[in-house]
């Protein structure tokens, strides 16, 4: 046999494209499917949630409610006195359920709202606000939330998502890690988006229940005054929107519905 | 001890067959290898320590299988075959295999 | 804030091991090439019979073998690929690289054999700390190398 010393000319065992066109395209194509379904479970939890019969939401209420301990004797005048506001506006937000009210001795100024209609106040916001409407208009926006159910759609946003990632990446794998912040910067933008509509549901309660929205925006001008500058690009990533940039909507809101501001009725002294 | 690894020694012919003869070894890797494998998969390229690992398995494989072989009376070993797997993380057993026989 | 530290985490390494991954790469393709050319002289079959004819004065189990890393871009390709499905093209070049690295050492190891017959490879994954984890492939190549007696010269 005779041998004769050659070697191919070209390497066919390796693609010749550029190896960033493969990863480039792949990722690009990955990335707007999430995308697209994110926005998609996204609405679909939205729309069940808008559908849910009262009984249901009631039902999934009391899974998730929690009942707080008694709260300390020296708050229980403010206790009584916003027990009393909240149950005045419950007609006009629309709350079927009773709304109960805990006023928790705090330094900073803060008010929430729990699943079973619990609304938890901190002393602080007391001397956050000059009158009744300011203090008002902080309990309208949480009865919204209620009103809205946005607890229902937290927890169902939540689960469809996390099982969603969970089906397309498997378990404990390296991409859930990766999707994990990317869906906080979703999560986000959304929570301000309900943040926003609670703030403009709180409006039309207040027109309701004083016949002008005097008085609104009282705590969001204490908090800025307060707060100072914070960088633009943080409120990327926070849940609600920046005090400024609500002070504006609710002026904006109040003067495309033509509602005005009236005298407001002051605070009691506790 | 002769080793090839086709059915024959070429220039000799095979008198006696002695069987199957086997050797394997299994070879964990030392923390100085791992920390620069780990650096390595930043950039890729050539992993030395390892290298030098498995080698030294696959010698140490032979000359059990070489030894086996002398046991059996056999001079040379022929058909020799590689086997390689990694047991467990970090652990690399390497087996060869052929057929004893003794040459005239 | 924890969003760009995981961002970072995550797109640094893969944009490290495409720079230099691949100029390791060319590097080590210009170094087969022309090591390809100094021994196609020595010819490497997977023949069991020889080439040549005349008498052998002897023959040795020959081998050699390589372990290539991989470098995190070609991880990041293949995750993305191991999505959609499809030929892994970063790997192509890697496996590559390893084998004919192999084969060249394998016939480095015996400079003076006049040919080296039943040429065989064999690929091996190397695991990594994490389960299903690859952090290389070593490839072994072996053959038995003959030596003719020396007055016929190689064929």
């Amino acid at each position: 046999m005779k041998y004769q010393a050659s070697l191919p000319e070209h390497n066919d065992n390796i693609s010749h494209e550029h190896p960033l066109k493969d990863f480039v395209l792949i990722l690009a194509g990955l990335s707007a499917a999430i995308l697209v379904g994110y926005l998609a479970l996204g609405w679909l939890v939205d729309v069940v949630v808008d559908r849910m019969s009262p009984q249901t939401e009631a039902r999934l209420t009391q899974l998730m409610a929690w009942t707080p301990p008694k709260g300390e004797v020296a708050m229980r005048p403010r206790e009584v006195w916003t027990q009393a506001l909240v149950d005045g506006m419950a007609k006009c937000a629309g709350v079927g359920e009773p709304v109960t009210v805990r006023v928790n001795r705090s330094e900073t100024p803060n008010a929430m709202v729990a699943p079973g209609g619990l609304v938890i106040v901190h002393s602080a916001l007391f001397d956050s606000v000059q009158s009744e409407n300011g203090m008002a208009f902080v309990l309208a926006h949480e009865l919204s939330h209620l009103a809205h159910r946005d607890h229902v759609r937290a927890i169902g946003r939540a689960l469809v998502l996390v099982a969603a990632a969970t089906l397309l990446t498997g378990d404990g794998s390296a991409a859930a890690s990766v999707l994990l912040p990317a869906q906080h910067l979703g999560e986000a933008g959304y929570s301000r988006g309900r943040e926003s509509a609670a703030d403009g549901k709180a409006l039309e309660i207040l027109q309701c229940h004083y016949g002008h929205t005097g008085g609104a925006t009282e705590f969001f001008e204490t908090l800025q005054r307060e707060e100072g500058d914070v960088p633009a690009f943080a409120h990327y990533l926070a849940s609600h929107p920046s005090m400024g940039a609500r002070i504006a909507a609710l002026r904006a809101s109040m003067r495309q519905a033509g509602m005005k501001a009236g005298a407001v009725r002051p605070l009691p002294q506790f | 001890m002769l080793l090839t690894n086709i059915e024959t020694i070429p220039g000799k012919s095979i008198t006696v067959c002695h069987g199957v003869v086997s050797g394997s070894s299994v070879r964990s890797k030392h923390v100085g290898r791992d920390i620069m494998a780990g650096l390595k998969n930043m950039v890729g390229g050539e992993l030395r320590g390892y290298t030098e690992l498995l080698e030294e398995s696959r010698a140490q494989a032979t000359e059990r299988m070489k030894a086996q072989a002398q046991q059996m009376g056999a001079n040379a070993i022929v058909n020799v075959r590689f086997s390689t797997s990694s047991v467990a993380a970090g652990a690399a057993e390497i087996y060869v295999y052929g057929t004893a026989v003794t040459v005239g | 804030m924890e969003i760009l530290f995981l961002l970072a985490f995550w797109t640094i390494p893969v944009v490290l091991g495409y720079v230099f991954g691949r100029m390791a790469e060319a590097k080590h393709y210009r170094s087969i090439i022309a090591r390809e050319k100094a021994f196609v002289h020595l010819p490497a079959t997977s023949l069991k019979t020889l080439l040549g004819d005349g008498p052998v004065a002897r023959s040795e189990l020959v081998t050699g073998s390589v372990v290539i890393s991989i470098d995190h871009f070609k991880k990041a390709a293949s995750a993305l690929r191991s999505v959609v499905g499809g030929s892994v093209k970063s790997y192509e070049s890697l496996l590559d690289r390893a084998k004919r690295e192999a084969l060249l050492r394998l016939k480095e190891s015996c400079p003076g054999a006049h040919e080296i017959v039943n040429v065989r490879l064999e690929t091996m994954a190397l695991a990594g700390s994490q389960p299903r984890q690859v952090t290389g492939v070593e490839v072994l190549a072996y053959g038995t190398a003959i030596y003719y007696v020396e007055q016929a010269g190689a064929a």
